[in-house]
């Protein structure tokens, strides 16, 4: 099997490198940029003379966002709701996908399902029905009402229920003829054949339920409830200008906007970043071929 | 009535299996979606949304007076239609490439750095692309000007403004949108492989036979599903990156959507607007779905 | 038999779904018969009077410091109003203040009202047609004290008489000085060293310009002669705008001033404009204004400021704290900076456009069980931030009533401020002859202290001494009050009809006509085409609409 490569395939494995080096550093760039900025002082970010490197160097920034009690406990917050969150949703995902799976002959209604399901992607009622409702299920300032709507996400249903059909029938079969039920088989030919469809909508679901801010500040009625994402936006002051009477204007001094930004990127997205290299180990290739063979 | 028991024999289970998922979209999006009437009334929040009076068409009415109202639609499918395109094909060849890298180690680094992006805000980014496309000073017009070209304003420029967030959007989305075709090359089977280079094909051959149709039904998926987004040019960018001389070319329906807000205190024009986006992406996924359905005889979903 | 228990599944769900819609429309009954309990079980600690409850709503600020142990649930500000006026305060929710706007739209559409809330003037006529907030009149006769009446009243009624809707008075303004002006900063050592003169008209304001682009006395790569951010027109600009510019030429951002014959006309497509467009397009082509500027927002704009391109940029009187970032640097103050009241083009006075001074209602829920303790928490705001006893100091810092910057004013639930101050006549006086004895108000002492930290050497408190010092901003204001050389906007409360529908259209287009203009990329011709599109696309309507108001007032 190992052959020498040809000249060609060696140019061309330089040149893809060459390339990869490249758009890497395109996207690694900015990132340090702000790295910088969020490790600058205010002075100097706000003057725009920061570039790869912090300019007067301090943590000020981070100081103020860390300085917080609230953020450890904000934090708890994001963890419980990413935890029970993509647990309760990959669940449902798994578990929905499996029929919608199936042709129409073994399931006569997947179609009907199918479009029901896709349905709710294209229409929604909006801001204030949904609010009634979350509210009128006594789910305001509960867990639940940050896990519970997003708790079927029909993107991820779809691009798992494709992995399935992908499966060889011939796993399912022999399940079948073993005297598995669908439950059975599900859970032992579909979910460890799926690993690599099952990390990507795992780590869908977790950056969503990491990085909406949106529904916490909506659906908590106590700052104490806020997660992470929510809390940090409470950081970073944006001021109505129309408004601004003259007891303000000490806060418009401490306004150092730009810093503090910039760590709270950091601070952010740091615990969701070191998630993916982490799932990488479940992109396996061959994983199902390997399967057949045994 | 016979066919239909045996049918239920042997697919309740696959029915017990949905029930949850339904309860809750019922739950959390049908029963919302009695508010889609608002788009058709005066609401009056006391009198709730089956007591409010009905003003018939009279928000999209509104919709369709606004005199600016053929250019802002041109600018949303101009700019969706080129991120839909450039966001299916950038990530898809990027996947292709790292797929190729040999050492594991260096596809996942590759693989985790162009995947950073994603997580930086538009207000942010909004900063350093000001300075970056600075005519005087950005980076990117100081590398023309080395090939002796003008400097060119391009977050002011009309000419230039769509093909900027056309851009920049795929940037900061490709490597996100990586995973799930990395995912897909994962189910591809070896031995496919292994067959062609039997047949002497080389590794372009293999990429053009093998791996992409290996590819295909998740290319089609994204595709279709992306489809629906054709009057969803992305408010969070423009909206941070426009100015008044360019929304000739910027102005797109969430922005307008935006700014009526401001003016309006009711929420019947923003519903009305989004029922329409609703129902032209329903139509455009559906056609997609059954072109696909025709075609390559393919559901997908 | 099967299919009959999926009949019931289905059922079951659905029967679910009903009562979810159905409980949407009936007023949560747990919570108003929760708080209908509450006050009997209260032990009245206050002047023998049984404790009432109200509930509001709370933003929450980032800099609001809550003292150990206490919360938005359980803080002494909430401790004194129950105490003193016999009051518990209680919040529906507390939101970050980013989003306290959006989630008034959302309890207001839901029909979910506290007791009291802050709400704006399109909300205000809103809530009154649906009939869902009370008519004051009497309660504000029976309940205010004679203090109160005549701390909403010193501006001769005019801010009150935007909150009355039908002859009632629908919501107490949240009022505050509208005499809020913008001024001129030039770097003053810069003038110093080029030998330039102070900016007493429009022509030395040019001059000055041109000189600091032509010496570019920073040093930088390019120099600029004024500031200006992406929207200098825009209300919201408060610092890098162009109104103030505007105001030079005698021409107005969007107000409705008299026509001379007893009717409203608006601003914006007075010929004056056309003539301060021509202005800035000179400027423009004359490279004194950033060629950029169309994509900076406030603070990538004062970047150039901060980094010595420019030295002249209008903004309000509090314009000093943000210079104060490039001003200031390491204790020692690097960049020297004066205040001048704006140029005029001729011998006629610069009349700055002002609002009218509240923008904000605290109207009370047609369910609320005691509006009378709305009323009694407005009394004891009033004494307790204009006159605080030692014991009242509570309600600015918390129970140890000493000043540690948490901000606890904020806590207080509602919160009117003075329409006239007279910082311009006190502080500068005050602070040029060190002297305490005759400061009046809480914010007049806050002020002296913070310059007088400046004086004594304390550079972090520069631009303090830039506002409220002699030849500060404040300083000029009672020459404008004086001679009136101000102008407010004759329109206030909720939109007209045709300005909800079409007012965005005519602002977006006044936008891009007024910058393309600007930025030489059209003629200055193109504001003629642009007053007769005005008009077309609803103009001429609002202006019918907003006389008839006019009439209607008379």
């Amino acid at each position: 099997m190992v052959m020498k490569p040809s000249f060609g395939r060696r140019a061309f494995l330089v040149s893809n490198l060459l390339f990869l080096v490249f758009i890497s550093l395109l996207c690694l760039m900015p990132i340090i940029h702000i790295l910088a900025i969020s490790f600058s002082s205010g002075s100097a970010a706000a003057a725009g003379k920061v570039a790869l490197w912090p300019v007067e160097f301090t943590t000020a920034a981070y100081d103020n966002v860390f300085g917080k009690p609230e953020y450890l406990r904000a934090f708890g917050v994001s963890i419980e709701r990413v935890v029970a969150g993509t647990a309760l949703s990959m669940l449902l995902t798994i578990v929905t996908a499996y029929p919608l799976s199936k042709d129409r002959n073994a399931f006569r209604l997947r179609t009907v399902y199918a479009w029901i399901f896709v349905f709710t992607i294209l229409f929604n009622g909006g801001l204030i029905p949904t609010y009634l409702t979350i509210k009128s299920l006594g789910l305001i300032d509960s867990l639940g009402a940050l896990v519970l709507p997003t708790a079927i996400n029909v993107f991820n249903v779809i691009l798992l229920l494709n992995f399935y059909r992908n499966l060889p029938k011939e796993l399912e079969d022999a399940s079948r003829i073993d005297g598995a039920g669908h439950f059975a088989t599900l859970w032992k030919i579909y979910v460890p054949l799926s690993l690599p469809a099952l990390a990507t909508t795992g780590l869908f679901t977790m950056v969503g339920h990491w990085n909406s801010w949106f529904d916490g500040m909506l659906y908590m009625n106590h700052p104490e409830n806020y997660p992470l994402q929510t809390f940090l936006q409470t950081v970073i002051i944006k001021m109505d200008f129309r408004f601004i009477k003259s007891e303000n204007v000490e806060l418009m001094l401490q306004l150092s906007d730009r810093t503090s930004r910039a760590a709270q990127i950091f601070v952010a997205a740091f615990p969701i970043l070191i998630v993916y290299p982490f799932l990488q180990r479940f992109f396996i290739k061959g994983i199902v071929m390997g399967s057949v063979k045994e | 009535m016979n066919s239909l028991t045996r049918m239920w024999k042997k697919e309740w289970p696959l029915h017990l299996m949905l029930l949850p998922g339904l309860a809750l979209i019922i739950i959390f999006s049908y029963i919302p979606m009695t508010g889609i009437m608002m788009a058709f009334q005066k609401y009056v929040p006391n009198k709730g949304l089956f007591g409010s009076p009905f003003i018939g068409w009279r928000n999209f009415q509104l919709l369709m007076d606004y005199p600016d109202i053929g250019r802002i639609f041109f600018n949303t499918v101009y700019i969706a239609v080129m991120k839909i395109v450039a966001g299916l094909f950038v990530p898809i060849t990027i996947a292709i490439l790292l797929n190729e890298l040999r050492r594991e180690w260096m596809k996942r680094t590759f693989q985790t750095l162009v995947y950073l992006p994603h997580f930086l805000s538009w207000v942010l980014l909004s900063g350093i692309l000001v300075d970056i496309l600075s005519p005087s000073s950005g980076i990117l017009n100081q590398l023309l000007g080395w090939f002796g070209m003008k400097p060119i304003f391009f977050l002011g420029d009309n000419n230039w403004f769509p093909y900027v967030m056309v851009v920049s959007d795929v940037w900061k989305e490709f490597g996100f949108g990586t995973i799930v075709y990395l995912a897909a090359l994962t189910g591809i089977n070896p031995t496919l492989y292994e067959a062609a280079e039997m047949d002497g094909a080389g590794r372009w051959k293999q990429t053009l036979h093998v791996t992409l149709p290996g590819m295909m039904p998740i290319i089609v998926l994204m595709l279709t599903l992306n489809i629906g987004n054709v009057l969803n040019a992305g408010f969070d960018q423009i909206f941070n990156l426009y100015s008044a001389p360019v929304y000739e070319s910027a102005d797109i329906i969430d922005t307008f959507v935006y700014r009526m807000g401001i003016q309006q205190a009711q929420f019947g024009f923003a519903t009305a607007v989004g029922l329409l986006k609703s129902v032209v992406s329903f139509i455009f996924i559906s056609v997609s779905y059954v072109l696909a359905y025709r075609l390559a005889n393919y559901r997908i979903f | 038999m099967k299919s009959k228990k999926a009949l019931a599944i289905v059922s079951l769900t659905l029967a679910l779904a009903m009562t979810g819609c159905s409980s949407k429309t009936s007023p949560e009954p747990n919570h108003s018969s929760g708080s209908a309990k509450e006050p009997i079980e209260a032990t009245g600690t206050g002047n023998g009077n049984d404790i009432i409850e109200v509930s509001t709503v709370s933003p929450s600020d980032p800099y609001l410091k809550f003292d150990e142990g206490e919360s938005f649930d359980k803080n002494s500000v909430y401790d004194a109003y129950e105490k003193d006026v016999g009051v518990k305060i209680t919040n529906k929710w507390v939101t970050d203040i980013s989003q306290f706007k959006e989630r008034v739209k959302i309890a207001i559409a839901s029909n979910d009202l506290p007791d009291f809330l802050p709400v704006n003037a399109t909300q205000l006529k809103e809530l009154t047609e649906a009939d869902m907030i009370m008519d004051l009149t009497e309660i504000y006769d029976q309940h205010a004290t004679e203090e109160t009446k005549k701390f909403l009243t010193m501006d001769g009624g005019m801010q009150m008489k935007t909150a009355m809707i039908d002859g009632k008075m629908m919501g107490i303004p949240s009022s505050y000085n509208p005499f809020n002006y913008q001024f001129l900063f030039v770097r003053t050592d810069w003038l110093k060293e080029l030998g330039l003169p102070e900016p007493k008209t429009m022509d030395d304001f040019l001059k000055i310009a041109e000189a600091f682009k032509a010496k570019n006395p920073g040093g930088t790569k390019e120099a600029f002669g004024i500031a200006v951010s992406k929207s200098p027109f825009s209300i919201e600009t408060g610092v890098t705008g162009l109104r103030a510019f505007l105001n030079g030429y005698h021409a107005y951002e969007n107000i409705w001033m008299e026509d001379g014959n007893g009717g409203l006309m608006n601003s914006d497509i007075q010929p004056e404009m056309k003539q301060a467009l021509a202005a800035l397009q000179d400027m423009f082509k004359k490279g004194l204004i950033d060629p950029e500027f169309s994509v900076k927002d406030t603070e990538k704009a004062a970047e150039l400021i901060y980094d010595g391109s420019i030295g002249m940029v209008f903004g309000a009187s509090w314009t000093p704290a943000q210079l104060a970032k490039g001003a200031v640097k390491d204790g020692k103050v690097v960049q020297e900076w004066g205040v001048f009241p704006i140029p005029s083009i001729d011998n006629k006075p610069t009349l700055n456009q002002i609002g009218l001074g509240v923008d904000e209602y605290y109207v009370i829920s047609k369910q609320a069980k005691h509006p009378e303790g709305v009323i009694r928490l407005l009394n004891q705001w009033i004494v307790a931030d204009n006159h605080p006893t030692e014991e009242q100091k509570v309600y600015g810092y918390g129970k140890d009533r000493v000043e540690k910057g948490n901000n606890y004013w904020l806590l207080n639930p509602l919160r009117v401020g003075k329409q006239f101050d007279n910082n311009g006549e006190i502080l500068p006086k005050a602070i040029e002859n060190k002297d305490e004895s005759i400061l009046e108000t809480a914010d007049q002492k806050t002020r002296y202290a913070r310059a007088m930290q400046y004086v004594k050497g304390d550079t972090n408190m520069w631009w303090e001494y830039l506002i409220s010092g002699p030849h500060g901003a404040f300083s000029y204001v009672p020459e404008i009050q004086k001679n009136k050389q101000y102008l407010q906007n004759k329109f206030y409360g909720a939109p007209t009809p045709t300005m909800a529908d079409r007012q965005e259209i005519l602002t977006k287009k006044r936008d891009e006509i007024f910058i393309k203009i600007m930025m030489n990329q059209v003629s200055v011709d193109e504001f003629d085409k642009f007053v007769a599109e005005w008009k077309k696309l609803g103009g001429d309507e609002i202006t019918k609409e907003v006389n008839e108001w006019y009439k209607s007032l008379k």
